[in-house]
């Protein structure tokens, strides 16, 4: 045996080698599982020397970590699914996760059957046939390595060529219970050539429960695909939220993803994407809002490798009390990958005095004809906006209120569905405390 | 209404009214001419409470009480008034939902019962026809892709939908043409009352041939160094503001 180096190992590191240590040895996915442990073991928990977590040390804001998830009792799980209602005004089918587990009395897939067929990824954990490492290297990824160590279950779903989904689909993650666990999800989603859908994704759970979620979302879309995914992270005010999207892109796709980011104590949602085939546009973009001590990071990567693609990510911040947000855009312009025309912008409201925001765009072009640019701003309320929403009776905070949802809804209407829109302006409206105005 | 004595106000450091005196009584128009850089828009600001003029000296009275003392959205739910010279765009914040959270802040304030949108409705629809206010415009964020005309307009459409006892009009005149400038006097006449003032700024007399004011005051280098009838105003166009420029230097 060679002598390996001894790295100092984290409390949160101990008690992860110690649960890992405890999953069943008859598991088929073992060798697999244990590749991708060893892989996050050698480098440990994300740190602040580590580029890519300059601003989301794990290490620092990751002290414990809770033992796996028990499996939540029926009434349990009925009543955290009532929680999860960002899209509650929709018609939406629903496959639906408890602690990390399928629950298909509480899931609805009514009126999709002939569109969509879905299996549960735990029935592919359970016969060894789960394909854990074909989007990513797990070295090159913590959140994607933890997640193929302890991936319990997930939706493998795959949208048929030319399928029209009659309503958007919903993937929805709850916590449920007051004790701590760890939920680890794997959604694996191929979308068919020329399908058309919308896939929403919530992620909620009780408040004052220190539960940890790590969730990765690998996505095929198939040639001439629109495909609209909007995912709602609302988890409780003490839970770890780990996300990971993956998409790969055909050609000629339309793809339109959005990150709405509300809750948590800690999130970061990374997307990694990737264009595989030419003439393909997407439209990324996401709005976060933090409060109290709330630290919020999202984290892309687009890479061009392919020519005659776009890419326009439009995010936008506001971070209240003594929140912190961070924003990491990379754009990757792989040599040949001419005719680009890739944008990205970021901008935050700082709303007290002790909030904070970082922001890092990052260029690698390395190719000559291409339109690439980025934006980033940091700031305060308009000052000018305020003062004439004032001179008319308004008062500071609700005239302050009306311009945060203001400067939020440019991201939110990024949307092109109207009652997505209005449901996430909705949440947006009610974490203000402002009140819905009809006309 | 208003009683404005020896007002010295600052802007970082540098003063800009340097010893207003002005006097509004209930139903008169006052017109305030002045060449540029006499701090007309100045005194309009610190009547409206924007924060980044300093009162160094006087004193500011609304109907008794010390105007100065008030923040600018109290102000507005007592009763003042400003018509921007430069109306903000306000990206996102759609015309409608302001002018119904405006109208229901002031109501709330004064312990008035909020409007319902029915009423509320019936109140623009009534309001906004004689200003040329189109419903296109109430369709789209608060002066975001209006023109300049349009942007005075919508001024002049609040301040009758919100009926305040003292307008403070600053350069309500400056880029419209011939037509724009009829209706926005128009509506600035069928305004007029014996419980409400105004305070018409302009730099041209143009305007009062419209709002026809019944005192004219001068102002220079931060004070007021004349005050008339309204035949002031004629004098002043004919012979321009070059007596006043060098009179208080």
């Amino acid at each position: 045996m060679t002598q390996q180096p001894t790295r100092i190992r984290t409390k949160a590191e101990e008690a992860l080698a110690t649960y890992f240590a405890a999953l069943p040895s008859d598991d088929p996915m073992r060798e697999t599982r244990a590749d991708a442990f060893n892989a996050f073991m050698a480098e440990g928990l994300p740190h602040r020397r580590i580029e890519d977590w300059k601003y989301t040390d794990l290490r620092s804001l990751m002290r414990e970590v809770p033992a796996p998830a028990h499996p939540a009792g029926a009434e349990a799980a009925r009543a955290a699914l009532q929680r999860a209602d960002a899209f509650a005004t929709l018609d939406r089918a629903r496959i639906v996760f408890v602690n990390g587990q399928f629950v298909p009395p509480l899931s609805d897939m009514a009126g999709l059957e002939g569109d969509v067929e879905f299996a549960s990824l735990g029935r592919f954990l359970m016969d060894g046939g789960a394909i854990l490492d074909r989007m990513l290297d797990p070295a090159e990824a913590p959140i994607f390595a933890l997640n193929s160590a302890f991936v319990h279950d997930g939706a493998v779903l795959r949208i048929r060529d030319g399928a029209k989904l009659s309503r958007p689909l919903e993937l929805v993650s709850v916590y449920a219970g007051e004790a701590p666990g760890l939920q680890t999800l794997r959604h694996q989603i191929s979308v068919g050539a020329e399908a058309e859908a919308t896939i929403l994704h919530t992620v909620s759970g009780p408040d004052g429960v220190g539960y940890h979620t790590n969730v990765v979302t690998e996505m095929q879309v198939g040639d001439g695909a629109r495909l609209s995914f909007v995912s709602a992270q609302e988890e409780g005010d003490e839970a770890i939220h780990l996300s990971l999207l993956v998409p790969r892109l055909g050609a000629n796709v339309h793809f339109a993803p959005f990150l709405f980011n509300i809750g948590s104590r800690v999130a970061r949602n990374e997307i990694r994407m990737a264009f595989e085939g030419e003439h393909s546009e997407v439209s990324l973009a996401g709005a976060t809002l933090g409060k109290r001590r709330q630290h919020l990071d999202t984290t892309l990567v687009v890479n061009h490798s392919v020519p005659n693609c776009g890419g326009h990510e439009y995010f936008k911040s506001a971070m209240d009390d003594e929140s912190q947000g961070v924003f990491q855009g990379k754009i990757i312009v792989e040599p040949g990958a001419q005719k680009t025309d890739s944008k990205m912008m970021s901008r935050a409201l700082l709303l007290s005095e002790m909030a904070s925001f970082s922001n890092k765009p990052e260029l690698e072009i390395f190719a000559d004809d291409v339109v690439c640019g980025h934006g980033a701003t940091c700031g305060r309320i308009d000052e000018q906006m305020l003062f004439f929403l004032r001179s008319r009776g308004i008062g500071k905070e609700e005239a302050e209120r009306m311009l945060v949802l203001a400067f939020l809804a440019e991201a939110i209407e990024q949307i092109d569905d109207a009652a997505i829109v209005a449901a996430l302006e909705a949440r947006t409206r009610s974490w203000l405390g402002l009140e819905a105005m009809e006309f | 209404m208003l009683e404005i004595k020896n007002l010295h106000v600052e802007v970082d450091g540098k003063t800009i009214l340097n010893g207003i005196d002005l006097t509004v009584n209930d139903g008169e128009v006052h017109a305030i001419m002045g060449p540029n850089g006499s701090g007309k828009s100045t005194l309009s600001y610190v009547l409206a409470g924007k924060d980044e003029y300093e009162v160094t000296e006087g004193s500011v009275t609304y109907k008794g009480e010390d105007l100065l003392e008030m923040a600018p959205d109290e102000r507005a739910v007592a009763g003042v008034f400003l018509a921007f010279q430069y109306p903000v765009e306000v990206p996102g914040v759609g015309t409608m939902t302001f002018l119904r959270t405006a109208l229901n802040a002031q109501r709330k304030a004064r312990g008035e019962p909020e409007l319902s949108t029915p009423a509320f409705m019936k109140l623009v629809k009534e309001t906004s026809g004689h200003l040329q206010i189109t419903q296109d415009m109430l369709r789209r964020p608060l002066n975001v892709g209006f023109s300049g005309g349009e942007k005075k307009r919508n001024e002049i459409f609040q301040m009758a939908l919100l009926e305040p006892k003292l307008c403070v009009m600053d350069e309500t005149d400056s880029g419209l043409d011939i037509d724009a400038l009829r209706i926005v006097a128009d509506g600035v006449n069928a305004l007029r009352s014996p419980q409400r003032s105004f305070l018409v700024i302009t730099h041209y007399q143009r305007l009062l041939n419209y709002i026809v004011p019944d005192v004219v005051h001068v102002m220079s280098k931060g004070r007021v160094v004349r005050s008339g009838g309204k035949e002031l105003a004629l004098e002043l166009e004919e012979r321009g503001y070059a007596d006043y420029a060098s009179e208080a230097a």
